[in-house]
């Protein structure tokens, strides 16, 4: 296992820094080149019908949490193990008869009723692009080609609703792996480029620059659309053709008031605003909740640097209250409005993190055995699947691989990931490969 | 790249992870050998500023000229005995010690860069024989104009990344009147980032100097120092190592050229030691030079084959000297091996300054491999680094050669084989993540303590030991001195009198054995990044001495609350801490455990909160834990509005003790959900106990219901009553144990026996009587019926043997 004085993972901080990226740059930007003969060549391929499935929710919240978060100080405590095992707080009890969660779950606990998490996640990646790539995609990481994310997946198989984008990412694409791998670049994700927490917060690419005037505007587009044309006339490349679907998209999102109040935090109530959390987890999730309600098809939110190689406690102390209270309000939210049964809000992160806690008080990269939870969409209420040994160092049973995880997502969704997507090359890639629809979770 | 974007943000952290004083800058970074410079420091919290703690003596602040919170204006005088190079140097304030920095003494004056000297035309003017102090902006390049005789060699060196600012990638050349560069150098094997090059002057005029960074990036922190003159500028030493006290000559090579003098070296091995020419106009930095207990052997060409192998007599260890002189040069060793003889096998040469890139290889007298290494070693990693156990008596050749079968003057090497030979060192461990200076001081508050763990490296050095801490300053002592054969580390304690004055000493600490026999005296090896962003680390230093300041009184101090009871094998024992607060002072104290001993373990920290005045650790014993009095100590640091305040416990006794009693698992035991069984198992008494203990079946959830039990010194057989509901969740349940509280001296201590036990809740059996008996025991009277006495839940097998054995009717 990589401990943290050898690990090469760069620890970014997440949090904050997230590379300028502006949607209609990844067109530009789209490194695929789809030759004429290749389309053919894919228009002549047949690929084996599979399974249709209905879905079971219209939409999903993936809440990531980047760095690796401890499971024992989460969703998978142990209250009887030795205080380096157990770890700095003391687990608390939750609605769910004889279940318990970490200290600092305080609402969580509360909602754990609704939920279902699986104690038993493993798969064999301890450096955080590796772990964050299996859990982005549900494949293990491949020098021979890239995988595209659940929000490209989903973008590629279901399109967009009420003119809005399919896979929206808040606050920004800060992982490579929420990207579309082998797909086109049309299927990235749409960033907001600003965070929900910001007072100033706008999405930067929805409205027009305030000092250009709608012919000028106009004007602009069709000057824009001249220019492609001649790069239309003289290159082959997905890219261009990636970047005007971005292009319409965008122009419809610009010209559609009711696509444009998805993104408006502004018109949700302040006493909701602040039951959320006037904080980055709570600000993010609300928007999440309207994007999901407005038609987005999946909302990527990132939230928070979890990567605590020392100081666990002071590390937990603050993200995971603010996680606490922003989640559990999301999921009441969502039963309120009638929305949670066909939503699926899937918690996860690249790993879990050592079992006995370190010399400097933290835990370092576990991939063994950790936690995700999911509420909503389909699965069960109340559940736990599977269990981590008593230290939680090893699934005890019933262990479950990011495959898995990913299918069963999927199924949900009403995709069967046996389908196969042809990438470039004409090569046919399954959504997931192996892996099992997990019907133990399924209400 | 991705670490120069990410290069601000982790500044931004480590200066926020940095405490006490935040020592961040001086200007300038160095001054002349012999000089007295003017000096500012900056960083935050120097408002109190009493001195700067240096290493090396020589040193002495003349004068304090202004103070501020963010700024101190100084007056230092460098003494013409210190040493060129870098000098480690801490603030010390009222209050704290900082992290160390380093001062650079040049054999130069200091010359301040003036702007605008961005283009050739514009160059700044200098002399020879100067340090020129400047900072290098975003796309800046600066230029310098120095007079040159034909014939005269201009020589180059810069320290950019060195200062350890930032990561800073310098890149210097000489150009000529016409602008040709004559000699450049970005990176060197010596300096890494850092370059320096040389030019003999081709005509009586200007010559031009250029700075800049590599990639024309820059900031207000790239600051650079650049030396200018004629000195030679050695890439390594020949040989680059020599035996304590041995006087030998030894050469300063450079590519192209050498010239040797003769060296003393000193009698007591030093931490980063290195060697400046005394016979020639010395380069501004020295050259890495190993201090060794073991005789040189160099190297006699021809020795490019096996049949002229160079032979080397028989002894324990080795330090085999070359230079690969030539492309395709290969040197040969014949070594005379025993049998069983463990070798520790090192080829340096990168980290001495050679551009070797060595492979070495071991192999028998038949010429079969024994072992090959090519880049192995650590911080330098094209150095070669093995292990290796001899196979049999008899004579083995070693060969070196380059990678890449490169050669030349400057490729020197130096194969140390340290088979056998004893050694003890003790450093501290890190205290956090990706930050080797945090914590690692002594400032001890007046009227308390510090507190610093030293872990033991311990080769082929067995004994009991003691610390010796000489030339602590006035006031300071060191509780507890023991440093025991059988412990992995101990905590030293530093105390302050209550009248201590605020002082400082850089204390040469040391472990010095017990026997008289033994001769291997202990060192300290503290490793710290000068230079470090993230994981990656550009710099490191190796110190082996103890900065120890005396500051003003905490504003707390922590007390462990001696148990009565012993801590016992297999047993928890709650270990309180009160703090007591000056008045006015209500902030949280994080309290370390500075350590436990082997067979302890407990949380590393607890926090007392706001305005309370006490926290708890819970000490966990395994089963083979020594009985033993051993002193903890914890140490609590708190922000006390200058940054953060230490101060340690005082030693505390704690006793561990074996166990008073013990127990088999409890069998696993099936019970219907809804229903109630009896568990049972053995109680051993191993010591008798007054009065009457309680014991709690513990790991199940809450929605099982076992009521505790009292037990005696007679108990035979634990028998817990389990009561289950329809909420208790189904399913087996491992890992549950007997938690018992034993009674001793009017307090109690608690054991965990019958670890492994294990439980298994079944769902109720379909169409079943709602009276049946207990189903974990078929064939049993129901639970009601027979209580007091209710029967044990039976394990599977005695089920099963009872269903066998059960009359049929």
């Amino acid at each position: 296992m990589k401990m943290h004085r050898d690990c090469q993972g760069d620890h970014p901080d997440i949090r904050s820094s997230w590379r300028r990226r502006e949607f209609l740059q990844v067109g530009m930007f789209g490194t695929l080149g789809l030759t004429l003969p290749g389309m053919l060549r894919l228009q002549a391929l047949e690929l084996p019908k599979v399974e249709n499935f209905d879905a079971l929710a219209d939409a999903v919240i993936h809440i990531y949490l980047p760095g690796g978060m401890a499971q024992h100080e989460s969703w998978d405590p142990k209250p009887f193990a030795a205080p380096e095992y157990r770890g700095p707080f003391t687990p608390i009890k939750t609605s769910v008869p004889g279940e318990y969660v970490g200290e600092k779950f305080v609402n969580i606990a509360k909602i754990m009723n609704k939920l279902t998490v699986v104690r038993s996640m493993t798969h064999g990646e301890a450096a955080h692009e590796r772990g964050t790539h299996n859990m982005f995609t549900g494949y293990r990481p491949s020098p021979a080609i890239k995988f595209p994310s659940f929000g490209s997946v989903i973008s590629h198989e279901q399109g967009s609703r009420n003119n809005l984008p399919p896979y929206v990412v808040v606050p920004s694409q800060s992982i490579p792996e929420q990207g579309t791998g082998y797909m086109s670049s049309a299927f990235g994700p749409f960033a907001l480029g600003s965070d929900p927490a910001d007072k100033a917060f706008t999405v930067r690419d929805l409205l027009a620059p305030k000092d250009v005037a709608p012919a000028r505007f106009d004007r602009r587009r069709g000057l824009l659309a001249s220019v492609d044309e001649h790069f239309r006339a003289t290159e082959k490349s997905d890219a261009i053709g990636a970047m005007d679907s971005f292009q319409q998209a965008a122009y419809g999102l610009v010209s559609s008031a009711k696509a444009r109040q998805a993104f408006d935090l502004s018109q949700e109530p302040e006493k909701l605003r602040d039951e959320y959390g006037r904080n980055t987890a709570g600000q993010r999730f609300l928007l999440a909740r309207r994007l999901v309600e407005s038609g987005v098809r999946m909302v990527s939110v990132t939230f928070g640097g979890w990567d605590h190689h020392s100081n666990i406690k002071g590390g937990f102390e603050n993200q995971a209250t603010q996680f606490d209270q922003a989640f559990a309000r999301l999921i009441t939210d969502l039963a309120d409005r009638g929305l949670l049964k066909r939503t699926l809000v899937l918690v996860s992160s690249e790993f879990g993190r050592t079992p006995k806690l370190n010399g400097t008080n933290g835990r370092d990269h576990w991939p063994r055995v950790f936690s995700v939870a999911m509420a909503g969409g389909g699965v069960k209420e109340g559940y736990v699947h599977g269990a981590s040994d008593a230290l939680g160092g090893e699934p005890d049973r019933d262990a479950v691989g990011p495959e898995d995880l990913a299918k069963t997502m999927y199924r949900v969704l009403g995709i069967n990931a046996e389908k196969r997507i042809v990438s470039d090359g004409g090569r046919p890639i399954d959504i997931v490969n192996g892996g099992r629809v997990m019907t133990d979770w399924l209400a | 790249m991705f670490v120069r974007l990410l290069a601000p943000l982790l500044l931004t952290l480590a200066v926020a992870r940095a405490a006490y004083p935040d020592f961040t800058g001086t200007k300038p970074n160095g001054g002349q050998r012999g000089a007295e410079v003017k000096v500012t420091l900056t960083g935050t919290r120097l408002a109190d500023f009493e001195d700067l703690l240096f290493y090396t003596p020589g040193f002495q602040v003349k004068g304090v000229q202004s103070v501020a919170a963010g700024k101190v204006e100084l007056t230092l005088a460098i003494g013409p005995e210190v040493p060129l190079g870098n000098h480690l140097v801490r603030v010390r304030t009222k209050s704290g010690l900082s992290h160390a920095r380093q001062f650079f003494v040049s054999p130069f004056p200091n010359v301040e860069e003036k702007e605008p000297n961005d283009d050739f035309a514009r160059a700044q003017p200098v002399e020879l024989d100067r340090t020129i102090e400047g900072v290098v902006l975003a796309e800046d390049v600066d230029y310098y104009k120095v007079a040159m005789r034909k014939g005269q060699r201009l020589s180059v060196e810069v320290d950019g990344l060195r200062l350890g600012y930032e990561v800073f990638d310098p890149y210097v050349a000489i150009l000529d009147k016409d602008r040709f560069e004559k000699a450049f150098s970005d990176d060197t094997i010596l300096h890494r980032q850092d370059g320096y090059c040389s030019f003999v002057a081709e005509y009586d005029g200007d010559y031009y100097v250029m700075v800049r960074e590599s990639s024309y990036r820059g900031s207000g922190r790239s600051f650079y120092r650049l030396h200018l003159g004629s000195f030679p500028r050695p890439d390594t030493l020949y040989p680059a190592g020599g035996k304590l006290g041995a006087k030998l000559p030894v050469s300063f090579v450079s590519a192209k050229e050498a010239f040797t003098e003769e060296v003393v070296l000193p009698a007591e091995p030093r931490a980063d030691f290195q060697l400046f020419s005394r016979t020639q106009a010395s380069a501004p930095s020295g050259n890495v030079f190993r201090l060794s207990a073991v005789d040189n052997f160099l190297e006699a060409e021809p020795n490019d084959d096996r049949d002229t192998a160079n032979v080397v007599p028989p002894a324990d260890a080795y330090a085999l000297n070359g230079v690969i002189g030539k492309p395709g040069d290969v040197d040969y060793f014949k070594l005379t091996l025993k049998k069983g003889q463990v070798l520790e096998g090192q080829c340096l040469a990168q980290s001495l300054g050679s551009p070797l890139d060595p492979t070495v290889r071991v192999a028998t007298s038949s010429g079969a491999d024994l072992i090959s290494n090519d880049d192995g070693g650590g911080m330098r990693r094209l150095d070669s680094k093995f292990k290796v156990t001899v196979p049999a008596d008899g004579v083995y050749t070693l060969r070196v050669r380059d990678h890449l079968e490169r050669g030349g003057a400057n490729f020197v090497y130096r194969v140390e084989l340290t088979a056998s030979l004893p050694s003890l060192t003790f450093a501290s461990p890190e205290y956090t993540v990706n930050d080797t200076n945090y914590r690692q001081f002594i400032a001890v508050p007046r009227g308390g303590r510090m507190a610093l763990l030293q872990n033991f490296t311990r080769s082929g050095v067995g004994g009991d030991y003691r610390f010796d801490a000489p030339g602590l300053p006035t006031g300071v002592r060191l509780l507890a001195d023991a440093a025991p054969k059988d412990l992995p580390g101990v905590p030293l304690v530093f105390e302050a009198a209550a009248d201590a004055p605020l002082g400082q000493a850089v204390v040469p600490l040391r472990l010095l054995p017990l026997d008289p026999k033994q001769t291997v005296v202990g060192r300290m090896r503290q490793v710290y990044d000068i230079v470090r962003n993230g994981n990656v680390i550009y710099y490191q230093g190796v110190e082996d001495r103890l900065p120890v300041a005396v500051v003003e009184a905490a504003p707390y101090s922590l007390e462990i609350a001696v148990p009565k009871v012993p801590v016992v094998q297999n047993g928890v024992l709650t270990l309180p801490v009160v703090a007591k607060r000056r008045e006015g002072f209500k902030g949280p104290i994080r309290v370390f455990m500075v350590w436990t001993p082997p067979g302890i373990t407990s949380l590393g920290e607890q926090t007392i909160g706001e305005g309370e005045d006490r926290c708890a650790f819970e000490l966990s014993a395994s089963a083979g834990v020594t009985a033993a009095d051993w002193n903890f100590v914890v140490m609590g640091e708190a922000d006390a509005g200058n940054g953060r305040v230490y101060n340690a416990s005082p030693f505390a006794k704690v006793v561990t003790a074996p166990a008073f009693v013990a127990a088999n698992a409890v069998p696993l035991a099936a019970i219907e959900q809804g229903k109630e069984a009896v568990l049972a198992t053995n109680f051993e008494v191993l010591r008798p106990f007054d009065g009457e203990a309680v014991a709690r079946l513990v790991g199940v959830p809450d929605t099982i219901a076992i009521a505790p039990i009292k037990v005696t010194k007679d108990t035979k057989e634990l028998r817990f009553t389990v009561k289950t509901t329809g909420e208790s969740p189904l399913g087996k349940k491992e890992n549950l144990f007997v938690q018992v509280d034993v009674p001793v001296n009017g307090a109690t201590t608690t054991h965990r026996i019958a670890l492994g036990s294990s439980l298994r809740v079944d769902a109720p059996r379909k169409g079943a009587p709602a009276a049946a008996p207990a189903p974990a025991a078929p064939g049993a009277k129901p639970v009601a019926a027979a209580a007091p006495a209710a029967p044990a839940a039976l394990s599977r097998l005695e089920q099963l043997r009872q269903k066998t054995d059960a009359p049929k009717n």
